[in-house]
């Protein structure tokens, strides 16, 4: 079956991580892996349980076996993982009854583990800190409301403040329009499954059974969508960046690495459609290789997809260098920094204050001098600057604004610089060994990322372009961080409430 | 008056002069940093204005530059060359202004010639040329603009505005024979002559009248007349005394004797909805609104100009008035 952008797209639309032209580039084939039956059955169960999931999904083209269950489990992660899990288990029995092969059994029992509902579960109304949490979001926004009436009938003020309450207010409005459905969702299931506990009819109870599982699913993507609303973006999630992989321990064996890693995220970029601009790497090594690269990169959501790759990676490989054959392990820093937006200098006339020569005296014609130098000051920030490079005053002092500009937005360049070094000093932390946050294993074909404990295989794809098993990763993470947020939320929620 | 009595200070020092030599014949090459100070000490203690500025752009003059920004300090003069620095310095000595000394000075990005006696343009007066600047690229491109200017002096006002709008035509008035021959010349330096009429005489002269006629009407007048007061002139220092045209300077008991005439011409000669940029002293601006108040008429003129608003200069003194006839 031809797999074409219409299909694609329609891919695209059900499944958030998968990107358009992800599927649309992809020159392999899901097919190969599909041919178990098992597979095709395990998808087909799926098909059948979910309305979203269409026909073309059999034709995906997918890498590997632990692509496609990256894709489906990170679909199904969040609304029918419980029914993915059942579905799986099943096939995993399935597969060990017939002696299929161990990496498509491993992966699915990667898969059975790593989707377990622990994450998830915090936040749902069964916990009652949440519970309470959403409790208290709903009576602040009806403080709030109560507090913007009176004032809409009197001339609204728009000092900072109410225009602070205005966008809580907004928040709240959105947040809580998820909190009462998913209130009302409870209530019914609550509600049902007592009913469940009293019905003494087996068919009843199978149907009730039944319809419950239809009401977890429902619920499930109700909590999913309120993590969303409550979570937020980022704003900065779609700000261009400068990505810079540097060689750490490991010499030549680590600059080797650097660049590929480099590469492999520079072919990233390029296949997500993002932009790159002044790529620089230092490869002044003989072995080739780099100790330092670095390229711009900008488009949609460069920050978000790319803000978790910073740190140490390990890369455990026998070395091209090696004669010995031993296995070598080295490390390389990747540092993933926002760019600064666009410097917007406001310098008002008020502020400046414009010295000459001849500042007192009755000036015009009753004054003649040749000293035409100009010296502006900006009294806020207390810059200077001089002009005295031409005989005419109004040109010198053209200059010295010039100059004045010149400076103070050096001086902001340099601010938001000293952020972005800090924020690169976090990321490279000391470069040892011990700090990494992934691992390259040459031998075994794995990757592991450490935060989120997943692991990828296919490594000469990966250091390709990254492909799926890249992506994979970053969803694993976003959705990590996701769930780190809204804990984070829940527990100053409770230390403020303690 | 040719050429204002230059003897009235001091012949340079004579012992000074001799020692100056005797240190001279020590090496045939001077370092620009010694003569700097050395020059910059003597006019201090002979109190000439600007003594740094002063030997500066003497200085610079003679090795063809404008100023020493970014020339080092280290750089070797000829023996030729401090001749010659001596020489305009002794000039300097003489309260001579350093542009009269130069014969050049810079106006916006124009580099002039200035004679003795001619009004050297002030900081102020690039203000003026700004202002009038702004007026003209705001007014409708299609017709024919000519400028009226009473008092060019130098030329500078005009001869900016020529040079930024390549379609525009000036007139210019000037009681001074000198500072029409200079407006001439300088309009000949920037290549703007052909576009620009010289007319010599008072503006209150009824044939001087009578040739502005044949050039009416004129979008824009603009002026910088004498405007210090009897009591002022005798404050002022020598370089301005001594070396500029009094007839550039003087405004009669209060100032304004020129300015009245300028309203009147200007009233008669600009065209409807024309603009009218003048350079006054500090206390003027609020007269110059009285003079064209409706009520008051002056020598039987009623004024079509309006008054329209008061600019402060650089330095935040009321300096310039924006007028627009009716």
């Amino acid at each position: 079956m031809h797999f074409g952008v219409k299909e694609a797209h329609s891919l695209f639309c059900c499944g958030r991580f998968v990107s358009h032209n992800l599927l649309q580039q992809n020159p392999y084939n899901l097919h190969r892996y599909c041919v178990h039956r098992q597979v095709k059955h395990f998808l087909r169960q799926l098909h059948k349980e979910s309305s979203i999931v269409s026909d073309q999904l059999f034709s995906i083209p997918c890498c590997s076996h632990r692509n496609f269950v990256s894709i489906f489990g990170r679909k199904y992660h969040s609304s029918q993982v419980h029914k993915t899990k059942n579905l799986s288990n099943q096939l995993l029995v399935n597969l060990e009854r017939e002696h299929k092969p161990l990496s498509l059994r491993t992966s699915v029992a990667q898969f059975v583990t790593a989707h377990d509902l622990d994450a998830s579960s915090k936040f749902s109304m069964s916990n009652p800190v949440f519970a309470d949490y959403l409790e208290g979001l709903v009576a602040e926004y009806d403080a709030l409301q109560d507090e913007q009436k009176p004032s809409s009938d009197a001339v609204t003020s728009s000092d900072r403040h109410s225009q602070q309450s205005v966008s809580r207010l907004s928040f709240l409005r959105s947040a809580t329009a998820v909190i009462e459905k998913l209130k009302a969702k409870h209530q019914e299931m609550t509600e049902l499954s007592s009913l469940l506990n009293n019905e003494a009819d087996s068919e009843m109870q199978k149907m009730l059974e039944s319809e419950l599982v239809l009401y977890k699913d429902d619920l499930q993507e109700i909590e999913e969508e309120l993590i969303d609303v409550l979570v937020g973006d980022d704003p900065a999630d779609n700000s261009d960046i400068m990505l810079e992989v540097t060689a750490g321990v490991g010499g030549q064996e680590a600059m080797l690495f650097c660049l590929e890693i480099f590469n492999m995220y520079c072919n990233y970029a390029v296949r997500n459609g993002w932009q790159l601009a002044e790529p620089v790497s230092d490869t002044s090594s003989e072995q080739g290789g780099a100790r330092k690269a670095r390229v711009e990169i900008s488009g949609q959501g460069v920050y978000r997809q790319l803000k978790h790759e910073g740190g140490v990676h390990r890369v455990q490989r026998v070395p091209k260098t090696e004669r010995a054959g031993r296995i070598h392990t080295s490390t390389i820093t990747v540092s993933v920094m926002p760019l600064p937006k666009e410097i917007d200098l406001d310098i008002q006339q008020k502020d400046l204050k414009v010295e000459t020569f001849r500042n007192s005296g009755p000036g015009g014609q009753s004054v003649n001098t040749t000293d035409s130098a100009v010296r502006i000051t900006h009294i806020p920030t207390g810059t200077v600057a001089e002009g005295k490079e031409e005989r005419s005053q109004i040109k010198n002092r053209d200059i010295a604004m010039k100059k004045l500009k010149q400076r103070m937005y050096e001086s902001i360049l340099a601010e938001q610089q000293a952020q972005i070094r800090e924020s690169r000093r976090l990321q490279q932390g000391t470069r040892a060994r011990s700090e990494k946050i992934r691992t390259y294993n040459f031998q075994q074909d794995r990757i592991t990322d450490h935060r989120t404990r997943e692991n990828t295989s296919n490594l000469s794809q990966f250091l390709m372009f990254g492909g799926e098993g890249l992506d994979g990763l970053i969803n694993g993470l976003i959705q990590q961080e996701r769930y780190h947020t809204m804990e984070l939320l829940l527990e100053g929620w409770e230390g403020g409430n303690a | 008056m040719p050429f204002p009595n230059t003897s009235c200070k001091l012949q340079p020092d004579i012992r000074n002069t001799q020692r100056e030599r005797e240190r001279g014949m020590r090496s045939s090459f001077k370092k620009l940093e010694h003569v700097w100070q050395f020059w910059t000490k003597k006019f201090q203690t002979q109190n000439i204005p600007d003594p740094n500025s002063s030997a500066e752009y003497i200085i610079a003059h003679t090795l063809g530059k404008k100023t020493l920004f970014g020339v080092r300090p280290d750089t070797l003069l000829s023996k030729a060359q401090a001749d010659q620095v001596k020489a305009l310095c002794k000039i300097r000595l003489t309260r001579m202004p350093v542009q009269y000394i130069l014969g050049e000075w810079d106006f916006q990005d124009l580099t002039l010639k200035m004679k003795a006696p001619v009004l050297i343009p002030r900081p102020e007066t690039e203000e003026l040329a700004e202002l009038c600047c702004h007026t003209l690229s705001h007014l409708s491109s299609r017709e024919e603009k000519v400028v009226l200017e009473i008092g060019p002096g130098s030329g500078a006002i005009t001869l900016s505005l020529l040079r930024r709008f390549p379609e525009l035509q000036a007139v210019a008035v000037d009681v001074s024979e000198e500072a029409c021959e200079l407006t001439r010349l300088n309009a000949h330096m920037t290549g703007t002559s052909d576009r620009l009429t010289v007319i010599n005489g008072d503006i209150m002269a009824s044939q001087v009248f009578e040739h502005l006629l044949t050039h009416k009407p004129f979008c824009l007048g603009v002026s910088n007349p004498p405007y210090v007061t009897t009591a002022e002139m005798a404050l002022l220092q020598e370089e301005i005394t001594c070396f500029e045209d009094h007839r550039a300077l003087h405004g009669g008991e209060d100032g304004l004797e020129v300015v009245r005439g300028v309203l009147l011409r200007c009233s008669q000669l600009l065209k409807s909805g024309g603009h009218l940029w003048l350079e006054v002293g500090e206390t003027h601006p609020p007269l110059v609104e009285k003079f064209t108040a409706a009520e008051n008429t002056w020598r039987g003129f009623s004024s079509r100009l309006k008054y329209h608003k008061t600019v402060a200069d650089l330095y935040g003194k009321p300096r310039f008035c924006h007028l627009i006839t009716s």
